[in-house]
């Protein structure tokens, strides 16, 4: 079925590169055979990953940068994932609603995503649109997350530069946020500074940061924004261009591909694993035959757990 | 892996009034569909190219403004033009039976109007998939 696509997704065509991120999202071996027919021209884009309080206006600032980053290049991408909701399954998809600017632009290609149950901030095939995005010549692809959370930070996993937006407001939040978020910025985005105590969280932020260490050498930034009004915008493109600068200066470039790349092996091999598992018979029966015992207190669930890894080998030697 | 139903809602034209748009975006995601909805102010190109970089599978068009005859036919020749000839067009809003029969004839897959039961929506949406 994506064979019909490939060649006009190599010549440029923004409905091959729908369709086949649509092959991308279904997953199984279709989406594989064409995650590994574009390979080879995945890697030339900047991922920059937008991440930070849910309202903080991650979609507004995209909105903006796209909209510069486009003055300079041909062509941008944007991932923008959503929740589903646990509940129906369902989404509502509504990151294009702030990307007003962007949307009339056709070297502007937006990609809402639903996060189905995925526990990364991202969905579980984010980083695989990026990559058809990547392959059909994006320059810059953004990474939105969902919202906050502690797993948000494996988003850096996959970028080059980390974003992360808070607002003034957020101000209480600084100690649940020191944990994660703050470890994973490496610009740190103070949006509607322009509420009140705006400047002052910006340099209180700008002071806990000098208490860091620097990760590799870098010193995170913090840029104030008003988002919907563009201001800051020209402040915080030079402050990724200044990350960016620093990376190639050091290998960094390189380093995250390569971090990049082994991470994505273990994430689909690991997926690859848990299927297998799930769908081997011979781990369905020992569940069958454990489980009552676990529910009449005769098992712990850990040595249920133990005898239902061991199943997979027994079941080997028996033929 | 199943991939829900993908639906794009949008507003055309100068019409503000979205509440209509947002009560169904609401429900066809409560029936276990991935909706995206664009927003006020929508030209019918903004709308196509949407539909194009988001791959849904049904676009769906919220008009009370009156324009239906203007808004729907030329949507309809945009995405056939995109080669989205293959994706439904549906609707709903302020539209006179006369026009929704006109409308179906042009190639719009169905006309909602006001008081639709919303599960009656999304049950049209998914028997075009059954």
């Amino acid at each position: 079925m994506h064979e019909q696509y490939m060649e006009r997704f190599f010549s440029g065509d923004p409905l091959a590169a729908s369709r086949l991120m649509s092959i991308v999202e279904r997953g199984a071996e279709e989406g594989e055979a064409v995650l590994d027919a574009i390979f080879p021209k995945v890697g030339r884009a900047y991922r920059i990953g937008v991440t930070g309080l849910t309202g903080a206006g991650k979609s507004s600032l995209i909105n903006k940068l796209s909209c510069s980053y486009r003055r300079e290049v041909e062509r941008v991408g944007v991932v923008a994932v959503d929740p589903t909701s646990p509940f129906s399954g369902g989404a509502l998809l509504g990151d294009r609603i702030r990307m007003s600017d962007a949307r009339g632009d056709a070297g502007i290609f937006i990609r809402s995503v639903a996060s189905r149950g995925s526990e990364t901030g991202l969905s579980a095939c984010a980083n695989e649109l990026a990559d058809v995005l990547d392959a059909f010549g994006s320059d810059v692809i953004f990474l939105e997350t969902i919202g906050v959370g502690q797993l948000e930070y494996k988003v850096r996993f996959s970028v080059h530069t980390t974003l992360v937006v808070l607002v003034p407001e957020a101000g209480d939040d600084i100690q649940s946020l020191k944990s994660g978020l703050m470890e994973i910025g490496d610009v740190f985005i103070v949006n509607k500074a322009d509420r009140a105590h705006g400047d002052r969280y910006a340099d209180d932020l700008r002071s806990m940061l000098e208490l860091r260490r620097p990760a590799q050498g870098w010193r995170p930034l913090v840029v104030p924004t008003v988002a919907v009004k563009g201001g800051g915008i020209p402040e915080l493109v030079d402050a990724i261009g200044r990350h960016k600068s620093f990376l190639e200066r050091n290998g960094g470039i390189e380093q995250k591909r390569i971090e990049a790349l082994r991470n994505r092996i273990a994430m689909v091999a690991e997926e690859k694993l848990k299927d297998l598992f799930w769908n081997d018979r011979r781990i369905a029966q020992a569940l069958d035959a454990l489980f009552p015992e676990v529910l009449n207190g005769a098992k712990s669930p850990y040595q249920a757990a133990r005898e239902l890894v061991a199943a997979l080998s027994i079941g080997k030697q028996g033929g | 892996m199943k991939k829900p139903i993908k639906v794009l809602i949008a507003k055309p034209g100068l019409d503000g009034h979205d509440r209509g748009a947002k009560v169904v975006a609401n429900a066809l995601r409560d029936a276990g569909m991935e909706v995206i909805y664009t927003g006020l102010h929508q030209t019918p190109e903004m709308i196509v190219e949407a539909a194009l970089q988001e791959d849904v599978d049904v676009v769906s068009l919220s008009i009370l403004s009156g324009a239906h005859m203007t808004l729907f036919p030329r949507v309809k020749q945009l995405m056939d033009q995109s080669g989205l000839g293959d994706v439904y067009l549906i609707g709903g809003g302020i539209i006179p039976e006369k026009d929704a029969k006109q409308l179906k004839t042009m190639g719009v897959k169905e006309i909602f109007g006001p008081g639709t039961d919303t599960t009656a929506i999304a049950e049209f949406i998914r028997g075009l998939f059954a």
